[in-house]
């Protein structure tokens, strides 16, 4: 018995060891590193050949906003729930002392509540000096797409969602429309109550 | 003689007492036959007596005449006498009574009395008489010849007369004997008939029931007792013999109904006994079987009891072994007891090196969490920076490409920090499995180092148990040699047994001959009652 207990602690030592070989992974790792490095700096220059957009999840979905019409990201660590307004109006949020309302996506696309326990990024979209942020799951990289590419769904479809939607990539890339998003009546009130304020 | 009541007078009579009277009737008539025979006879002398008295006349008229004539001449004669006897003699032959038959003896005799019709002609005689002894005188009184002839002519006459009376009574006589033969010879023949009538009804009285009898015991010594009971139609002495055969032809068929009940019963039994006996020697050859198959077994028992006495001597001795192995094993245990717990202990040390490596592990992921965060937080700035570059559109162009390389390096950094944390999961998983094993192992040298306890004492136990078992061992080497003793008394008194059996056997043969002969013996008997029909 204690011999088997021995082989089988040794077994797991000897494991824990090949996975551990710092020596293997590091290699592989600066490999990876070495190849990405040696690819043409053209690669990062894909927003000359279209629209910048910054892909960002929200729910199971990917989602693209054009990178020239943003301010800001950040994680949204804490916000605060106003009352008397709509679903998709999330709260607002402090951004270096300034209060900005956030609004939340997945109400506004109909897509499920996320966990609330989650982390969450918001992204700042800018509004004629008014920045309105955006509560995303997760941000992803920056990608170039060309606009002659996308897919513009039917006007004919009278739900909310497709109302935000500039164009579908052929990668499944929703791209959304932010001016349409920003035009939103809670939005405009919004402004002119902030106007008051400031 | 209980029904004596119910015959007539005749047929109530013993036979005895019916011959008796025939004998009677008999002698009745013989006796009869005799008186009249003696009557006749006596009749027949005083029929001699009136002969010789009548013909007594003649001679005394005669003697009359010569005593006259010789008084005559001067001779003194009684003439008178000789008168008054002739006189006399005619008054007792016409009257009947007393006579002088002998005038020299005086002897006399008792004359009956005359017919009629000779009292006619003793009349004239007597007539005659008084002539004669007129012309006696006459001539006695002259004395003259001539009277002499008319005295002997009266004489004559006399003498005729009474010559006639004897014819005539002897005729009578004559007459009266035939009729007493007649007489006679009827009654005989008369008494013969009756005679013969009534012997041959009594001889048919006694012949026909015992020719009955004789015919009705020829059937039952034929054996059938179904003929009827014979008729008894008397009380004598052969009713006595019917109802005696009677009595013997019932009780013969009691007796026979018996002996054939008897008789299937005995068959029945001779049966059911040869049955039994045959059962019996059929048991008997499977006790014999039996026995034969004990007393291999109990030889075959002795055998194995030999070999248990061997064994237990052999097993004895290696119990003592054991015994003292026992020591040698209690000695090993206590050192595994030992090195059991050298072996907790160096787990328990083992045990505290991997908490912590495990918490040394929790450590590297704490910072490897912070270094992530770094990484985010370098994607954030990248991506401000690229927007900031978006803003500033041709003059941003390189500034972009400076904030694309910075996400491609916190992109970088992120899934190194997440391969990272993989490899520490791993670990994480290997070290709880590391404790739980450890955990085990501590738990298995625990259960180890009882159970050498728990062997130990059982090791003990297991020795005293030992050297019990040699003593056990010993005491059951003694018993085998008694118990081999007893068996070989049982053997003895199988073989006895056997023996027993055996002549139980040749007994039980014998019994069942002999049940078979009585069977025979009852069938037989049945066939011979079969003759007897019921």
């Amino acid at each position: 018995m204690r011999r088997d207990v021995l082989d089988r602690l040794h077994a797991r030592l000897g494991r824990v060891d090949g996975v551990g070989a710092s020596a293997h992974f590091a290699e592989a790792l600066l490999r990876a590193r070495a190849r990405r490095l040696a690819m043409p700096r053209d690669g990062g220059g894909g927003a000359v050949a279209g629209k910048a957009l910054l892909c960002c999840r929200i729910a199971a979905e990917r989602y693209g906003l054009a990178l020239d019409e943003l301010s800001e990201v950040m994680e949204l660590e804490s916000w605060t729930p106003v009352p008397g307004q709509p679903q998709y109006l999330l709260g607002v949020t402090n951004l270096r002392g300034e209060i900005r309302p956030v609004l939340d996506l997945h109400a506004l696309l109909g897509l499920p509540a996320p966990d609330a326990g989650a982390r969450a990024w918001v992204i700042f979209a800018d509004s004629g000096g008014s920045e309105v942020g955006l509560r995303v799951d997760a941000l992803e990289s920056i990608a170039a797409v060309d606009a002659g590419s996308l897919t513009v769904p039917a006007d004919t479809g009278n739900g909310l969602p497709q109302r935000f939607v500039a164009g579908i990539g052929s990668d499944g890339l929703i791209v959304l429309d932010i001016g349409k998003i920003l035009a939103l009546d809670v939005l405009q009130d919004r402004r002119v109550d902030a106007r008051h304020v400031s | 003689m209980t029904n004596a009541a119910q015959y007539s007078l005749w047929k109530s009579l013993k036979l005895r007492r019916k011959l008796f009277l025939v004998a009677m009737a008999f002698n009745l008539v013989l006796a009869g036959l005799i008186v009249f025979n003696v009557m006749v006879l006596r009749g027949q002398t005083q029929v001699s007596l009136t002969t010789d008295m009548a013909a007594r006349q003649r001679m005394l008229s005669q003697k009359f005449a010569k005593e006259v004539v010789l008084a005559n001449g001067g001779v003194t004669q009684d003439a008178q006498a000789t008168m008054k006897l002739m006189r006399d003699s005619l008054t007792a032959l016409t009257e009947g009574g007393d006579v002088v038959i002998n005038p020299d003896t005086g002897a006399r005799g008792e004359l009956p009395p005359a017919p009629a019709e000779i009292r006619g002609r003793l009349a004239d005689q007597a007539a005659l008489l008084r002539q004669y002894e007129t012309a006696a005188a006459v001539y006695l009184e002259g004395r003259r010849p001539e009277k002499l002839k008319d005295m002997l002519a009266v004489q004559t006459q006399l003498s005729e007369s009474a010559e006639t009376v004897v014819a005539m009574v002897t005729s009578a006589a004559a007459a009266g004997i035939r009729l007493m033969i007649v007489l006679e010879v009827v009654a005989g023949l008369v008494a013969a008939a009756i005679g013969m009538l009534i012997s041959n009804l009594i001889a048919r009285e006694i012949a026909d029931p015992l020719a009955a009898c004789s015919v009705a015991a020829r059937k039952v010594a034929e054996g059938d007792l179904r003929i009827e009971p014979l008729e008894v139609r008397s009380a004598d002495e052969l009713a006595v013999l019917q109802e005696s055969f009677n009595a013997m032809l019932g009780s013969q068929r009691d007796i026979t109904l018996q002996i054939r009940t008897v008789c299937d019963s005995l068959t029945g039994s001779a049966a059911a006994i040869l049955s039994s006996a045959q059962e019996q020697a059929a048991g008997t050859k499977q006790q014999a079987a039996a026995v034969q198959q004990i007393t291999t077994t109990v030889e075959e028992i002795s055998l194995s009891g030999k070999q248990v006495a061997e064994r237990s001597r052999q097993v004895a001795g290696t119990a003592e072994a054991v015994a003292s192995s026992g020591v040698a094993g209690l000695h090993a245990v206590r050192e595994a007891s030992a090195g059991m717990e050298a072996i907790r202990e160096q787990t328990e040390t083992v045990a505290e090196n991997i908490i912590t490596l495990s918490e040394r592990t929790q450590a590297v992921g704490e910072i490897i969490a912070t270094v992530n965060e770094i990484a985010e937080q370098s994607n954030l700035v990248a991506l401000n920076a690229a927007i900031e570059a978006a803003d500033a559109r041709e003059q941003g162009r390189r500034f972009s490409v400076v904030a694309n390389e910075i996400k491609n390096l916190a992109d970088q950094a992120k899934e190194a920090t997440s391969q990272v944390r993989g490899i520490l999961e791993q670990t994480q998983k290997g070290i709880n499995t590391s404790v739980m094993l450890t955990e085990e192992a501590l738990k298995r040298v625990e259960s180890g180092r009882e159970k050498s306890t728990l062997s130990e004492q059982v090791i003990r136990q297991m020795s005293d148990n030992i050297q019990d078992s040699a003593h056990a061992f010993q005491q059951i080497v003694g018993a085998t040699n008694q118990q081999q003793i007893g068996l070989e008394q049982v053997t003895q008194a199988l073989h006895e047994i056997r023996q027993a059996s055996q002549q139980t056997a040749v007994t039980t043969a014998q019994l069942e001959r002999a049940s078979l002969d009585i069977s025979q013996l009852g069938h037989k008997l049945a066939r011979t009652l079969e003759k007897f029909r019921l």
